[in-house]
Formats: C-alpha cells, structure tokens, sequence
C-alpha cells in the first residue's frame, strides 16, 4: 500500500512537473488556442508586417494574408503566417499583436519582425545545365551581423555572357547608411575566362576585339530607396582585364552606373498581378581612367499576373552600346532565359551592340509553355528576329522555401533543322 | 517570488483544501501586457500538501487556466482546461476565480496531523506565439544562450502556509 502510494505521487510530481514545465497535455486538442482567446470571435480588418526595414514577401505570403483579412480571428492560421515570414526574411522571431480595429469587433493584427543580430546563410543561386553550354554552378556564403553583411561566392557561369567566366566574388553591404533609405555595397570580383572557339575566330577578323583570360572588378555602390516601389543605384565599377598573351598590357573599363528600379504588386481577390522594371547604365570614360570608352543602355521590364493556378508572364528588354566596350558588356541572346532553345555562339558568337527580345509564357500549375522572339546585331547591321517555342516543368518543391526547380525544352524556329535544347536548374 | 506565510490562507470546503492569496496579483507585468496585445497566456497553478514535515509532499494537485482579455469588451476570459470558463471578470475577478478552482482532497489524512501547503503560480508563454521562431538548430550561439540567460519566462510565484491541522479548520 505505501509502495501504490508512492507511485501515484510520483505519477503526480512528473505531471505537476511536466505541466510547470509548460509541457501539460491539452486536452481540448485541435485549434484550443482559438477555443481559449476571446478575441478569436473578433473579424480581421488588416494585417500589417512591423519591422526595423521594408520587407518584400513573396506571392504565397502576400496570398495569405489577404486569404485571413475579413475572416474570423485564427490564431493558428496566424501562427502559421508568422512562421512562413520569418523564414522568408530570415528573422529570429515574428511575433503576433492584436489591437482594436476602426470599428467595434473589428481588430488588427501587427506582426513585429525581429531580426537576429547574427546569422549565416549558404545559397546556391543558380544551378542549371544546358544541353549546348553544360554547368552553370553559383554558391555564395553570407554572413550578417545587424546591419551588416559580407558575402563570398565561388561561381562558374557559361549562361549569362559570352565567356564562361569562373572564380569568386566578395561583398560588403551596410543595410542602413545615416539612414535606413541608403545602403552601401562594395563589391569586388575576380574571374578566369573561358572563350568559345567560335567566339575566338570572330574576334581575330578585320576589327579585332580584345579578348582576355581574367579580369577583376571592384564596384561601390550606393543604393538610394525612393519610395516603397521605387530605388536608385549609383557606383563606379573599376574593371582590370589581364590580355591572353603575356606580350600584350592590361586594359581597363572604369564606368560610372546607375540604376533605377521600380518594382510593384497589385493583388485583389481574384487577380495578382506583379510589375517589374529597370533602366541601367554604365559609361566609361578616359576620366575615369578607362580604356574602353562606350556608354551602355539596358531596360527591363516584366509583367505577371496571377489567378487560380494560372499564371501569364511578359517580358521585355532593351539594350544598345555607343562607343567600343569591352566583351563582358556586349549584348547576347540565347541562354537559359532569353531566346531559349537558340546557340548564343550560332546567333551571334560576338554578340552586339544593341538588342531586343520579349518573351509570353503561360503556366497552368507547374506545366509551362512559352514563346520568345528576339535580336542582336551592331549599329548599322542586319537586324534579323529570331523565335523559338518550348515546354516544360516549374515549381517550387517546398523543402528549404525557394528551392525552385526548372525543366525545359525549346526548340529554334526559322532554323532549317528542328535541334531542340534541354535546360535542367533548380535554385537552392 | 517568495512572500510571507500570511498571504496564504487555507480553508476547508467540505472535504476539500482551498486556498486564497488576496495581496497575490498575477495578472501584471509581461503576462499582462500579452494579455493587452490580444494574446492568451496560460498560467499553471499547483497546490502541495506537506504533512508530518516540510520535506515529504504528501498530496499535489495542479491545474492549468488560460486567460485572454477582450480587446473591445476590456474583461477578461478565463478557461480551466478540465471544463469550466468564465467570461466577463476584471483582473481580480480572474486571480480569485482560478484559486477557487484549485483544491486538494482531504481523504485519508487524519485531523491531527501537522500540515502545510504550498502553492506556486507560473505564467506560461502564449500558445499564439509559441511557434513563430525558427528553430535554427544546435549552435555555438544558441548553447551560450540557453546556458547564460535567465529563464524565459520569470513570472513564477510560490506561496507557503504556515502550520496547521484539519481539526483547527472550521468545516
């Protein structure tokens, strides 16, 4: 009897421990949190994302929170929001607030962003092989503390340019200088080149181009932000390329850029719909101590919108050099995200001094099917439009957040031969 | 937090033991300022019996209460997880509601043994926000952390009775 006695208080000091502890069993069970709050019975007006700078959420966020204004206070439904936004902005904790709303029942939802003062991310920005230019493999570390944040990469590209370019690239950012509207960023890069045998033979014809086996950039860069939508860029980028035979002497691109960003998202119940657009330029002069001397123009533009699981997109860009520039600015197409299914080197394996291209895509779920149109060619040559057309699969797998993955097929149009291009990526 | 044995008085019910603490005031501080933000705060009561000595817990009872506040309303919910809830109390209304539904049986303990009860109060995080963080997993960071600050939720109160026998009760 003394030894039955002494289990139940022993049964009962580990209950009354585990419930001190904070660890008692519910046994309401299912959404308790909502049955116990009074204010559960309250309507959503708004739900507002406080924090120490503008955070830019994505889609299915901003989806879910529309998806909870107007509707009953859910407190798990908000649980589950808070957490989708601290992995979103890498916060330490978001926390949830209620307050009263204009109108009687009605309240607000505040959900305070508190940033870490510490953290350490590795990303793979880019990750995609293409069945005519093989690997592009980005990794970049960064480390942040409060404001600040220094970033290292070890990348080798042969989408983006006409070289295949390999090596690291380092940053420093201020997130807020003098004020959380101004950020700094230095950034210095340093690339081993790689040419395309096609590139090489062009290059050595009648007005050769200088092509080079390394070069290395350092760019400051001021980063103004104008309104919620709306930012301002402005640097130098100092640009050393070392020539491909010893005997020959270093050149340089030393440019002042800028850009300018505008960047909207228009949601209502039954259409989302995003804006994005971008003017950049970049003019180098013997001021600046610059070898090449030229002046590069580039706008970008894209439009989706969203409803129901379809989705539209529309993009368009614009470019044009003045002047001689070194061969990282010249413009190409046909690479993984414009004129896909196009060679780059069979279009043009110089590239040119202007370009144009646009692009219509329709995505149902994760199937995808798109059509791109585009030019490159030099001041006062032949412009000739080139099309291509492809299929393929996108989405979001949803293991790490934005680990976006990519499969497609795009065929030349107006080749004379059908030679389809296989493009595999995912973004980590 | 420790107060004197006077602030803990002991009552008999029939064949229970109830408490009541009227300078106690747990609704204050950060669980109260969780309470305005609209958040619901769990506070977990557990009544000790001692009998014979101080050291040998003889019976224990615990109980968990959640509190909200209405925004519009300015009162106060209260729900006792086995059941019972009350709504529309003021602050002391609440202290004194979830006291009353905390009681130890008094089967098996003779009228003249000396006893003495103790009761703790703790102030839980609130289950709204429990599960906002990311957990960033072990780190050197998060070792320092968990073994050099203080507890993260200090609101904890511990009351003691002094010595007494059922027979000096009244029934």
């Amino acid at each position: 009897m003394r030894y039955l006695r002494f289990l139940l208080l022993s049964a009962a000091c580990v209950l009354a421990i585990r419930a001190l502890a904070g660890d008692a069993p519910d046994p309401d069970g299912g959404n308790a949190v909502d049955e116990a709050n009074v204010n559960s019975r309250y309507t959503v007006e708004s739900i507002d994302v406080a924090g120490q700078h503008d955070y830019t959420l994505s889609q299915p966020v901003l989806q879910q929170i529309h998806g909870l204004v107007g509707t009953r206070l859910n407190f798990e439904a908000l649980s589950s929001l808070a957490r989708a936004i601290t992995r979103e902005v890498h916060a330490r904790e978001v926390s949830v607030r209620v307050i009263r709303g204009s109108e009687p029942e009605y309240v607000r939802v505040i959900l305070d962003v508190n940033e870490d003062g510490s953290r350490f991310d590795v990303s793979v920005p880019k990750f995609l092989w293409n069945s005519r230019e093989g690997w592009t493999a980005e990794g970049q570390a960064t480390a942040t503390l409060g404001n600040n944040s220094v970033s290292f990469g070890l990348l080798s590209n042969g989408d983006d340019l006409l070289e295949r370019y390999a090596g690291y690239n380092a940053a420093f950012q201020r997130r807020s200088l003098g004020s959380d509207k101004v950020n700094f960023a230095l950034i210095f890069e340093d690339y081993h080149d790689e040419w395309n045998q096609a590139t090489i033979a062009g290059a050595t014809g009648s007005e050769p181009l200088f092509l080079y086996r390394s070069r290395r950039n350092v760019e400051p860069e001021l980063t103004f932000l104008l309104s919620r939508d709306l930012e301002f860029s402005t640097g130098v980028s100092m640009e050393a390329m070392q020539p491909e035979t010893a005997a020959a002497r270093e050149k340089s691109a030393n440019s002042a850029t800028g850009t300018l960003r505008y960047h909207r998202t228009i949601e209502s119940s039954s259409l989302n719909q995003a804006v994005e657009a971008s003017y950049s330029v970049r003019a180098a002069s013997r001021d600046l101590g610059s070898d090449f001397v030229y002046t590069r123009h580039r706008v970008k533009a894209s439009y989706t919108a969203g409803h129901d699981r379809h989705q539209l997109e529309l993009g368009f860009e614009g470019g044009a050099i003045t002047g001689t520039a070194p061969m990282f600015e010249r413009f190409a197409l046909g690479d993984s995200s414009t004129l896909q299914g196009w060679d780059k080197f069979n279009l043009d394996p110089l590239g040119g001094t202007r370009v144009m291209d646009g692009s219509l895509a329709y995505k149902y779920r994760m199937m995808r099917v798109f059509y791109d149109t585009g030019a490159v060619w030099d001041r006062g040559g032949r412009v000739e439009a080139r099309q291509s057309v492809g299929t393929g699969l996108e989405g979001n797998l949803g293991i790490f957040g934005h680990n976006e993955f990519l499969l497609a097929l795009a065929f030349p149009l107006d080749q004379g031969h059908l030679e389809p291009m296989f493009v595999a990526g995912m973004n980590f | 937090m420790r107060v004197s044995n006077e602030d803990l008085y002991v009552i008999r019910v029939n064949d229970e033991l109830k408490v009541s603490a009227p300078r106690i005031h747990f609704l204050f501080g950060l669980p109260l300022i969780r309470l305005h933000d609209g958040m619901s705060v769990p506070f977990d009561f557990q009544l000790t019996l001692f009998s014979g000595t101080r050291d040998t817990p003889f019976r224990r009872t615990v109980e968990r209460f959640v509190v909200s506040y209405a925004l519009w309303e300015e009162n106060f919910k209260v729900v006792r997880v086995r059941g019972a809830r009350r709504t529309g109390l003021s602050a002391s209304g609440v202290e004194q509601w979830c006291l009353e539904n905390v009681a130890l049986s008094t089967a098996g303990i003779s009228p003249g043994d000396k006893l003495w009860v103790r009761l703790e109060i703790r102030a839980q995080d609130s289950p709204e926000g429990a599960a906002a963080s990311e957990d960033p997993g072990l780190s050197l960071k998060s070792l320092i952390e968990l073994f050099g600050r203080p507890a993260r939720n200090p609101q904890h109160w511990t009351l003691d009775s002094t010595a007494f026998r059922l027979e000096d009760l009244d029934r």
